[in-house]
């Protein structure tokens, strides 16, 4: 098992264009522009080994991510009422394929229910600084993506 | 022949997600019904004709592994196809779930045409 940041962006990456079709690419995280409006969604998972994923974004970005991923225009009134759930779905697709991709086929994990919750300043902060933290570019959009395994830095 | 659809998903999103998928699928489709976990799902299947089920594996009150579980011990249920859609790629889990009665197993994330072959696949099995 060796969680490299190349691996951890390799999936995200294949995830998020494969589910919203959208191209990540590395960020440096001193050049994503710090605070504002983010939310942030994380699970936890169990198993040969245990840790937890989480994706951080700003708040308008998980919207239009939300209209990708169910199809819609940015204005309809379905993607703002699903757009913590589609946060949620992502993460826990991209949680299944990083463990897949970590662990292999043979293992089972336990995968714990999403939550999403928006972030202070502080808390983004905070989360930017982990060593374990990873800046993305989502065509011009900002996330930060955390894949912690106890012990372990990525 | 159009079928009777239930989807079992905790995510709203989920399940208007699969509902599209479906639609863009091609496949016929009578009615949708959904459900937010197995238990739900299994009143559904007690007082409506289901012909598959789509279910999640991870969800809250009765996860997808559990609801097989409880079909596959009703005289009535035990014989409608269930369908696991999921993000797991465990091959021990999905083995576990074949050898439990299910029919087939998803991947998230997935194509409509990939739905349409199961879909397909399934109900002429069935015939």
């Amino acid at each position: 098992m060796n969680a490299t940041p190349e691996l951890v962006r390799e999936v995200f990456a294949r995830v998020l264009e494969r589910q919203v079709f959208l191209f990540a690419e590395e960020l440096a995280i001193e050049d994503i522009p710090p605070g504002g409006d983010w939310v942030e969604a994380r699970m936890a998972f169990n198993g040969p080994f245990e840790g937890s994923l989480s994706l951080a974004m700003p708040k308008d970005v998980e919207l239009e991510i939300a209209a990708n991923f169910l199809g819609k225009e940015a204005g309809d009134p379905d993607v703002a009422r699903f757009a913590q759930d589609s946060l949620k779905e992502i993460l826990n697709v991209v949680c299944g394929h990083m463990l897949t991709a970590l662990a292999g086929e043979d293992p089972v994990f336990d995968l714990s229910i999403p939550k999403v919750h928006a972030l202070s300043s502080g808390d983004w902060a905070a989360l930017a600084a982990l060593p374990d933290s990873l800046g993305f570019d989502m065509e011009g959009k900002p996330a930060l993506l955390r894949f912690h395994l106890p012990g372990v830095t990525a | 022949m159009a079928y009777n659809i239930l989807v079992v998903d905790d995510s709203e999103t989920v399940r208007a997600v699969m509902a599209k998928a479906i639609e863009m699928s091609g496949a016929e489709v009578k009615t949708l019904l959904t459900a937010g976990h197995g238990e739900e799902a299994l009143e559904i299947l007690d007082r409506e004709w289901v012909d598959l089920v789509f279910a999640d594996i991870n969800m809250p009150v009765m996860g997808g592994v559990e609801l097989v579980k409880r079909m596959k011990a009703d005289a009535d249920m035990k014989n409608i196809p269930v369908v696991i859609v999921s993000t797991e790629g465990s091959a021990t889990r999905i083995k576990g779930l074949m050898d439990s009665g299910v029919h087939a197993f998803l991947r998230k994330p997935f194509k409509p045409e990939n739905l349409k072959a199961v879909i397909d696949e399934i109900m002429g099995k069935s015939k």
